[in-house]
């Protein structure tokens, strides 16, 4: 009888571990979609920041006056001219704005045009961040500090982001022109992460 | 006697039990797992249905014809493509003869994205993503900023 007791007893331990194996099993299995999901998710969001690159690199703009060129063309010549962006800015903005359009309400974004190191020395930030629900779009010109700017940056939890380099023509006052490496820095991140850049 | 089966009972009950339990947690894992991976799958025939249609950095309708064709052979999952100028309500205004449309499966190139998306019975991944798309203004060609959606499913 006391023999009959102990078995049923094994079998029930035998049952809970049996329990316990399976919980753990199928909560990994849970885990390692939960895991997948962000991957792919991700991985998406960063080849979207990829393709916003691509796009800036190849789109059109209008000049005034209507002409059409290549946004890329009409940068280089308004740094050229002007040392800044000048009327390309407002073109650039359009372009970045249609580009990030199907993810603008679930990301905020920032699009950078990075001279630093070079001789014009300058980053334009555009961006997009949502603060208390509400929307703030702008511009900001750095030159020379850009120790606020890394700070903004480092201030993101999560980041995806892409970028291309791109060259622009100086031409400073009694010297040659050259050209200077300027990159092309796209940023995605959460919708409300982070506040406007200052 | 009856004692004893009753026992014997108790004792099978419960060995029977952990060994169902156990197993079919295991199944359910390895469905999980598959299913997860199959998403991958998509997730990556996306990415590269992308990078087909856009490796030329800009999409004419002419090199878009000549990529649908490779896509047909090289892509083995389905698909649905469909580039358009429309910003809001893609999912309702693109197809429907608006726009650029690509599917594996030839009838569905009629279909707006939402009509395809009612018709997958299985898993389906879909993304939107800003490409350029060259139409002629006059004689100079211009490079529109547009958008192409994107859905992937498993499947013949």
């Amino acid at each position: 009888m006391a023999r009959g007791i102990a078995a049923v007893v094994d079998a029930i331990f035998l049952l809970l571990i049996a329990v316990v194996a399976a919980g753990i099993v199928l909560s990994a299995a849970n885990h390692y979609g939960r895991n997948f999901d962000v991957q792919a998710h991700k991985l998406l969001i960063n080849y979207y920041a990829k393709q916003v690159v691509r796009t800036l690199v190849t789109a059109s703009v209008e000049r005034p006056g209507g002409l059409p060129d290549y946004l890329l063309a009409y940068l280089k010549e308004n740094v050229e001219m002007f040392k800044e962006l000048g009327p390309a800015e407002e073109r650039l903005k359009e372009v970045i704005e249609k580009a990030m359009y199907p993810i603008r309400d679930q990301y905020d974004y920032a699009v950078m045009l990075d001279g630093r190191g070079t001789t014009w020395n300058t980053v334009y930030l555009f961006y997009k961040v949502t603060v208390n629900g509400r929307e703030e779009n702008g511009t900001v010109v750095y030159r020379r500090d850009f120790s606020k700017l890394d700070d903004w940056i480092n201030s993101m939890g999560t980041v995806y982001t892409s970028s291309t380099t791109i060259f622009l023509r100086f031409c400073p006052a009694n010297v040659s022109c050259y050209y200077i490496p300027v990159s092309i820095r796209v940023l995605v991140f959460p919708r409300g992460e982070v506040g406007p850049p200052s | 006697m009856k004692g004893i089966a009753v026992m014997e009972m108790g004792t099978i009950i419960p060995i029977v039990l952990a060994l169902l339990i156990f197993f079919g947690s295991l199944v359910s894992a390895m469905n999980i797992v598959n299913q997860k991976n199959k998403r991958i799958d998509l997730v990556f025939s996306l990415i590269q249905i992308v990078d087909r249609v856009t490796e030329a950095g800009v999409i004419t309708k002419n090199n878009f014809n000549e990529v649908q064709s490779v896509l047909k052979q090289t892509i083995p999952v389905n698909y649905y493509i469909c580039i358009t100028t429309y910003d809001d309500d893609l999912y309702t205004r693109c197809g429907n003869g608006n726009g650029l449309v690509a599917a594996k499966q030839d009838d569905l190139k009629y279909e707006s994205p939402q009509n395809v998306i009612k018709s997958i019975s299985e898993e389906y991944v879909s993304a939107a993503f800003p490409v350029t798309y060259q139409v002629m203004r006059g004689k100079v060609p211009f490079n529109e900023v547009n958008r192409m959606l994107v859905i992937v499913w498993q499947g013949a």
